[in-house]
């Protein structure tokens, strides 16, 4: 190599050495305003009386009985919703009560969603979640006699 | 050229012999004196002589010279094994110059540097993350070991 080469080279490498990480540091993912973003909820009863389990939602029970103990897991319900950035949609679920999920947009690769559950017009529940791609939650609602009706939330955009 | 044929006084004790010995005579000078060396007792001593002088000197030349020519091997011998070095020595010379390995080592860092921060990011961090909650029931916060899914759990009140 002769000196020219490698004096650019050197500078090559410098440029790079100094600029990259800058850029990754300064620069972090861009908004995405207006995305539209995937909501998947599955309604999930669990209780104790029965011996059984859905196939349907057998990789979620997995997760589930590592922190719960029941007998049976039954997915009684699916809705799956898109959302542009600010739109809000409410649906039924069981025991008489609505959950209604409203897009806050994605920035820096999150989707935020507000999610709200009601009962007989009083709120139950109000939370704010952060969703990365393909992220989930789960919210477990009291059902009768000690069961529990979990509402699985996995959001993509 | 010199007259040697049957003149005892200019060979015997002369340098003749000597040269005779050492075939630095002509044709007819050599066949004078070896015939007068045949004949003379005394000048056939001398070239004995003369011949086991060589030997020696030979020998002890030789001897000498070996000597030396050994020490000059073992001098040869330690220097080319002062400068043979192992096989990665001699690589590591080649590519350890200020040429490669300076843009070898700032390459590699901003490599490592891009490749650990973005790994960090995807692997480490949880799916989902609570921002904020409000409920008029109490809730408990779980979250899945395995997945680091975060579970609300809403116990109802009364």
């Amino acid at each position: 190599m002769d000196k020219k080469m490698y004096k650019f080279a050197l500078g090559w490498n410098l440029f790079l050495l100094i600029i990259i990480p800058l850029l990754v540091m300064f620069f972090p993912e861009t908004g995405n305003c207006g995305q539209l973003v995937r909501v998947d909820v599955k309604m999930i009863y669990a209780s104790k009386d029965k011996k059984s389990i859905d196939p349907r939602v057998q990789d979620l029970v997995r997760d589930l009985n590592s922190e719960f103990v029941y007998s049976s897991y039954e997915l009684v319900g699916q809705k799956i919703i898109t959302l542009n950035d600010g739109e809000k949609s409410a649906f039924e679920i069981r025991g008489g009560r609505k959950l209604i999920i409203t897009s806050k947009g994605v920035s820096a690769g999150k989707a935020s969603l507000e999610i709200r559950c009601i009962k007989e017009d009083s709120e139950i529940i109000k939370t704010n979640i952060d969703f990365r791609k393909n992220g989930d939650t789960t919210i477990a609602l009291p059902a009768k006699k000690g069961d529990k009706l979990f509402l699985h939330i996995l959001v993509s955009f | 050229m010199l007259k040697v044929k049957n003149n005892s006084e200019m060979i015997c004790g002369t340098e003749l012999i000597s040269r005779f010995y050492d075939k630095e005579l002509n044709t007819e000078e050599y066949s004078d004196i070896k015939a007068h060396i045949d004949s003379c007792k005394i000048c056939s001593e001398s070239l004995a002589e003369y011949g086991n002088l060589t030997d020696e000197l030979k020998i002890a030349f030789n001897e000498a010279a070996e000597s030396d020519t050994l020490k000059i091997e073992n001098r040869i011998i330690e220097s080319i094994r002062k400068k043979k070095r192992a096989w990665w020595i001699r690589l590591a010379d080649q590519v350890f110059t200020r040429r490669i390995l300076i843009p070898a080592v700032m390459t590699a860092s901003v490599a490592i540097f891009i490749t650990s921060f973005y790994v960090k990011n995807s692997e480490q961090l949880p799916g989902a993350v609570i921002t904020s909650l409000s409920s008029s029931e109490n809730v408990v916060i779980v979250q899945i070991e395995r997945t680091h899914q975060p579970i609300i759990w809403i116990n109802e009140n009364g």
